[in-house]
């Protein structure tokens, strides 16, 4: 034999080895398809496999999760607005024969795809009002109210540390100022976003079972719900009054807590003042009384003479050198002007 | 072996080895031998391979998984084992609503443009501006690359599906302030829940809130709350002020009036004892001797009082009225004069 025949053997041997085995591999499975025929069940476990060189075709299928990404669909709501819905889904081909007698590959199931879930998706989301697909569960929301209420306790404590003992009836009408800030959440309506992506997979799930395309559905999630532009446009209005209306709010909320304050503080003000004038009086009165006491205590002992020493120490302050005085001579100032009896 | 590497040198001993008797035959032209030597350093080429430390190593034998290498230099059999590098020890880290464009001390950012990846609904049907991302590791390098087709896109949605789906179940004011751990950490629960499910092989490990606002059209509205709220502070700051400048002064000038008082009392209490006192010692000698102290006394106030006074008039008892006596234009008055009236 001669060198070229060597070479030549060995390639053709090769080439036959190569044409008759094929790899699986991880995350694949694959069909042997002889003639237009698939020969043998679907190869799902990974390995080396033998086959027909030129005859046998193998066609090989992902066997991993499989994606799939909706378009962003527009879908009229129950309370008759406008949402884009957007969902994805997660896919598998399980069995690989159905699948490539039904849809062939991977695009042909997605169109399939797009037709059920889109469909799915429309039918589930118009029944429900919007407030259900975005709420998960019924719990209440926090409200702006809860920040001003704890200012107000802010304020009550400033008041009361300062030493007054007025400030009763401070802000005690808090609940003026609830209610406000609704943002159409007052609906007691109950979340139901899981529900919602439960209904449409279970719908989905069944209709792929129902055609027997080889595909099971894994799961199905909204990715997002979003008003469409004019909606949005909307909404930012809304938001911006709403805004404004709370600031205004804020505002008026700052001028009457001011006048409050300022009324509490002359309130204060008068109440330490009167009662500094009642202390005042009352210690005058005292002393008013104690020393009448004295006085009447010591000029009892003889008011005759009393009223002689008084009356004698009047004249030396009424008569004034540019004073005039007129007295009738029945005065009785002028009793011991006359006489000393 | 060593007369692959095509030096003409060892070539030439090649015959005296009888076990390359057969390899020597295959000797003549260059073309095949140059051919023959770059498939056996292919070949030795791909028996080894290396794994970075950051790195896992799995080994595919025809397509079939059969060992998962660590970090180091290792061997694998040349063209049916394959190998593939995951890097396990790596933090992959996913954008949502921003994308990095270069990190570093001063790290910038691009914004815009993703705006449909971060605004969202929220439960009080407001719309908010969230940025976030998501770290994570590959906890199973085999699931990484056999589960999923595209378990990158499949994080991203999962992120986003339910980051929308908490955002959708919380307040406006609790996305933009008060939750957002809770937020994070419910997002990173359930991420890792569903990815749990689909056998991914991955660990979320960190969900983190980013700039979380409200959206551009409407941000000088929350801008103007903020002012809003801030001017409503300092009025009522501004009025609290003005309380204790008031009720400082006021409480000074009531304990001011109360010790004045308390002065005048004692001061009126005092006098009082002393006057009594006097008149008491007075009297005590008065009574002594009356008649001649009672004289004196008058006549030493007559004498001190009288020449002070002015003018005095002093009028009879009976009379009525005394006009006439001031109407004088230098006239005398129609009225006698009475006896006692003093110039």
């Amino acid at each position: 034999m001669s060198r070229w025949g060597t070479l030549v053997v060995t390639v053709v041997v090769v080439l036959l080895l190569a044409g008759s085995t094929f790899v699986v591999s991880e995350g694949e499975s694959a069909l042997v398809i002889r003639l237009g025929e698939a020969i043998r069940k679907p190869i799902v476990r990974p390995g080396l496999y033998w086959k027909l060189p030129l005859l046998d075709d193998v066609i090989r299928f992902d066997a991993r999760i499989i994606s799939w990404d909706g378009e962003p669909e527009r879908i009229p709501v129950k309370d008759s607005k406008f949402i884009f819905v957007d969902t994805f889904a997660r896919w598998r081909i399980t069995n690989p024969l159905r699948f490539y007698n039904a849809v062939k590959d991977e695009k042909g199931a997605q169109g399939r795809l797009d037709d059920i879930l889109d469909g799915s998706v429309r039918d589930v989301v118009s029944t429900h009002y919007l407030l259900e697909l975005v709420r998960t569960t019924s719990r209440p929301l926090a409200r702006p109210q809860q920040q001003e209420e704890g200012q107000d306790k802010a304020i009550q404590q400033a008041l009361n540390v300062d030493g007054a003992t007025g400030g009763s009836g401070l802000i005690g009408d808090q609940k003026a100022t609830a209610g406000e800030s609704n943002m159409g959440g007052d609906q007691q309506v109950g979340g139901k976003r899981l529900e919602v992506r439960q209904a449409i997979f279970d719908i989905c799930a069944r209709k792929l079972k129902e055609l027997n395309l080889g595909i099971e559905l894994l799961d199905l999630r909204i990715k997002r719900i979003e008003y469409t532009e004019q909606v949005r446009d909307q909404v930012y209005r809304r938001m911006v009054s709403e805004q404004s209306r709370i600031a205004e709010r804020y505002r008026a909320q700052g001028q009457g807590k001011k006048a409050e304050i300022a009324g509490l503080t002359s309130q204060e003000q008068r109440r330490i003042e009167s009662q500094s004038y009642r202390t005042a009086q009352e210690i005058l009165g005292q002393a008013e009384a104690e020393s009448t006491r004295v006085y009447a205590e010591a000029y009892n002992q003889d008011a005759d003479f009393y009223r002689f020493l008084k009356t004698l120490e009047t004249y030396k302050t009424i008569l004034k050198p540019d004073g005039g005085l007129i007295l009738s001579t029945d005065s009785e100032l002028l009793h011991y002007l006359k006489t000393p009896h | 072996m060593r007369n692959v590497d095509g030096s003409p040198g060892p070539v030439i001993e090649f015959p005296r080895l009888p076990g390359l008797e057969r390899l020597s035959r295959l000797r003549g032209p260059l073309l095949p031998r140059i051919l023959l030597g770059i498939l056996l350093l292919f070949l030795l080429a791909s028996c080894y391979f290396q794994v970075d430390p950051f790195e896992r190593g799995v080994v595919l034998r025809f397509g079939r998984h059969v060992r998962t290498v660590g970090e180091g230099p290792h061997f694998k059999l040349p063209l049916v084992e394959s190998v593939y590098k995951v890097a396990t020890e790596r933090q992959f880290k996913e954008e949502f609503g921003f994308r990095t464009i270069e990190p570093g001390k001063v790290t910038t950012y691009a914004k815009q443009g993703f705006e449909n990846e971060s605004l969202m609904l929220t439960g009080d049907l407001n719309i908010a501006d969230v940025e976030f991302v998501v770290q994570y590791r590959i906890e199973d390098p085999y699931r990484w690359l056999f589960v999923l087709q595209d378990p990158k896109d499949t994080i991203r949605a999962v992120a986003e599906a339910e980051m929308r789906g908490v955002v959708g179940d919380q307040g406006f004011d609790e996305v933009i302030k008060t939750r957002r751990r809770e937020i994070e950490d419910l997002v990173r629960q359930r991420m890792n829940d569903i990815l749990h499910q689909y056998g991914a092989g991955v660990s979320i490990k960190l969900v983190q809130l980013q700039d979380v606002h409200p959206p551009e059209p409407v941000k000088d509205s929350f801008e103007e709350v903020n002012r809003a709220l801030q001017e409503m502070e300092r009025s009522i700051n501004e009025a609290l002020q003005e309380r204790n400048k008031i009720l400082f002064r006021v409480e000074g000038e009531a304990k001011q009036r109360i010790s004045s008082a308390e002065g005048t009392k004692t001061e009126r209490i005092n006098r009082a004892q002393g006057d009594a006192k006097r008149f008491s010692l007075l009297l005590a000698e008065y009574k002594k001797a009356p008649v001649v102290t009672r004289e004196r006394l008058y006549l030493e106030a007559m004498q001190q009082a009288l020449p002070g006074a002015g003018r005095l008039f002093v009028v009879d008892g009976g009379l009525k009225g005394l006009l006439p006596v001031f109407t004088g234009t230098g006239l005398e008055s129609p009225l006698p004069k009475k006896p006692g009236e003093n110039p």
